[in-house]
């Protein structure tokens, strides 16, 4: 179980909301230069595209928060998670608090532009797969979480935290903290859970819970 | 070291201002104090006291004395707690005008401008002590209306047996005091405001020279340091023991610009002085052609400048002597301040900082190093 499970023998359908042009380019290549390739159905710089056919139907939305400039599009993303939608956040803001309140909403995952050459692909993967992804910006806000009604985290679980936001490498995580990769994965996953299951309620959350216990992940009584 | 912003200087130099200027006129509101109460004791109440026939009301004329002793008595007290008068000194002026045209008009007719009018002369007495901070030009004012006021009631009341000769001269020669009282006050106030500019432009000169002499010391401390790493570089270079052609020399040089990078950022007043220095630093090496990744999460506690340049060495020499990439990171989170830098850079150029107050981690994988500081603040 962890991050980077391949996909079913279905084939991954992203739609991709983002104004930029030279983004939208980029994440198409990266897309169809995956194995297996992922399939994005439609962009555009609209989160209408993301309602209308064929967007309604993709797997995974990929969202940029800043459309406009009336601030993030957090709206946006709630009308998304409240559907049901898996949403990618994809965005320029690099900072904790907006990566904690897309996660509070229920997006799927927060990822930055900075990381999106190295991330953003196994990400649509773990969203259509709804098992978790935790990239190092968010790694890095969630380990520095100040917030009242933060989820309990053992000191552990924040070290792993914060070395992946520091390293970006599961690699030099493991072996700074004498752990294998696949536990790093672990401490990252349960985390990840444990705020899928704190503050608003969301489907996207719920499910995402759901699947951990059923996978063995984390227990009933740990959240 | 840095300094701090002194308070705000032209806000000191106002109450300066006033207390020059008050000590200034100090003498002179004794003197005239002492003039006034020596005149209404020592000449007017035996003057009234001898005349009691010529007023309607001789309860009148004490009640005057009355005001303008008290008058006197209200600047004294306010002198002497160094506290100038300020806006009382308007009421208290329309009071004593008013007990004067009181004093004139209880003066019975015949004898204006006579002994018994006392008031008419005295009068301008306490007027002078009360704008004594004010210059010549509100006394020379209240005077000319005290004057105007005492002709008409003096037309009005009628069968005057004063003749005009006698009006003026005696309204020059108690006038004359007055008055010059009033311009000895201008000129003084003069004389102080220009040694409150001389102050002023002293404390300036003062306070320029130590914020020079402090910016040169802290220049001269920050460069001391480079003496030890830079200066023999250069001196090699100089003499041709190092060869530029070395890769060694060459990361040494990169290094050596990096850290003067540094030095000049420290300089600069910036609100976060960790994030403008280590700025400073991933510039050059953006410049150099690596491509920097940089990423800060949490809350810092402010981190001295010593320290600074220890949680920054490692950063500073790996992005200097990284090939291509480089990520840096700064957390703050529970009192710690963490900077981390991850970059293929060669392990031998990027140094262990380790001290009571900072612990380093270094993990070598493949092609790449990492290295991370961390400073607790002392609580």
């Amino acid at each position: 179980m962890g991050q980077g499970d391949m996909a079913g023998a279905d084939v991954t359908t992203v739609v991709l909301v983002d104004d930029h042009p030279v983004v939208v380019a980029g994440v198409k290549a990266w897309c169809a230069a995956a194995s297996p390739p992922i399939e994005v159905v439609d962009a555009g710089p609209s989160v209408a595209v993301a309602w209308l056919d064929p967007g309604d139907r993709a797997d995974v939305v990929v969202l940029d928060l800043q459309l406009d400039i009336t601030g993030p599009a957090y709206g946006d993303l709630k009308r998304l998670v409240d559907a049901g939608r898996q949403v990618v956040v994809y965005t320029m803001r690099d900072d904790r608090d907006t990566a904690l309140t897309c996660l509070d909403i229920g997006a799927f995952t927060y990822l930055t532009k900075a990381e999106g050459e190295a991330h953003l692909v196994a990400a649509i993967r773990a969203a259509a797969n709804n098992t978790p992804y935790t990239p190092p910006a968010l790694s890095g806000a969630i380990g520095t979480d100040t917030r009242s009604n933060r989820p309990r985290l053992a000191p552990r679980e924040i070290d792993v935290l914060l070395e992946w936001f520091h390293c970006e490498s599961k690699e030099m995580v493991a072996k700074k903290l004498k752990l294998s990769v696949r536990t790093v994965n672990t401490y990252l996953d349960r985390v990840r859970v444990k705020y899928a299951s704190i503050g608003r309620e969301a489907p996207t959350k719920a499910s995402l819970v759901a699947r951990a216990i059923q996978d063995g992940l984390i227990g009933v009584d740990e959240l | 070291m840095s300094l701090t912003d002194p308070a705000d200087p032209d806000a000191s130099a106002g109450v300066d201002a006033d207390l020059i200027v008050a000590k200034f006129l100090q003498g002179l509101h004794w003197a005239t104090a002492a003039t006034t109460l020596g005149v209404l004791f020592g000449l007017q109440v035996p003057v009234v006291l001898g005349h009691r026939d010529g007023y309607s009301s001789v309860a009148a004329q004490f009640l005057a004395i009355g005001v303008f002793t008290a008058v006197t008595l209200v600047v004294v007290v306010a002198v002497r707690r160094g506290r100038p008068v300020g806006w009382w000194r308007w009421p208290m002026l329309a009071l004593v005008l008013l007990v004067s045209v009181l004093a004139t008009a209880t003066v019975l007719p015949g004898h204006h401008f006579g002994p018994p009018h006392w008031s008419y002369g005295t009068v301008g007495w306490p007027l002078a002590l009360l704008t004594l901070e004010r210059g010549i030009g509100p006394l020379a004012g209240l005077l000319g209306t005290h004057y105007a006021a005492t002709a008409i009631q003096a037309a009005v009341a009628g069968q005057s047996t004063a003749t005009l000769a006698g009006v003026v001269g005696e309204t020059v020669v108690t006038a004359s005091f007055q008055v010059a009282i009033g311009v000895f006050a201008t000129v003084q106030r003069r004389i102080a405001s220009a040694a409150v500019r001389a102050a002023r432009e002293e404390e300036r000169v003062h306070t320029a020279e130590a914020v020079a002499a402090q910016l040169h010391a802290d220049r001269r401390a920050r460069y001391a340091e480079l003496a030890s790493t830079t200066a023999p570089l250069l001196a090699g270079l100089a003499s041709g023991a190092l060869d530029p052609a070395h890769e060694e020399v060459r990361r040494a040089c990169a290094v050596e610009a990096a850290r003067m990078r540094r030095l000049f950022a420290e300089g600069a007043e910036a609100p976060d002085p960790l994030l403008h220095e280590l700025r400073a630093c991933i510039d050059l090496a953006e410049r150099n052609g690596v491509s920097v990744q940089f990423a800060q999460r949490g809350e810092r506690p402010p981190v001295p400048g010593a320290v600074r340049r220890l949680l920054t060495e490692p950063a500073v020499a790996a992005l200097a002597t990284a090939r291509s990439t480089a990520r840096v990171t700064v957390v703050g989170t529970g009192g710690t301040v963490t900077v981390s830098v991850v970059a293929d850079a060669p392990p031998e150029a990027v140094p262990a900082v380790e001290t009571t107050e900072l612990t380093t981690s270094t993990v070598v994988s493949e092609e790449r190093i990492w290295v991370k500081v961390t400073w607790r603040a002392r609580t």
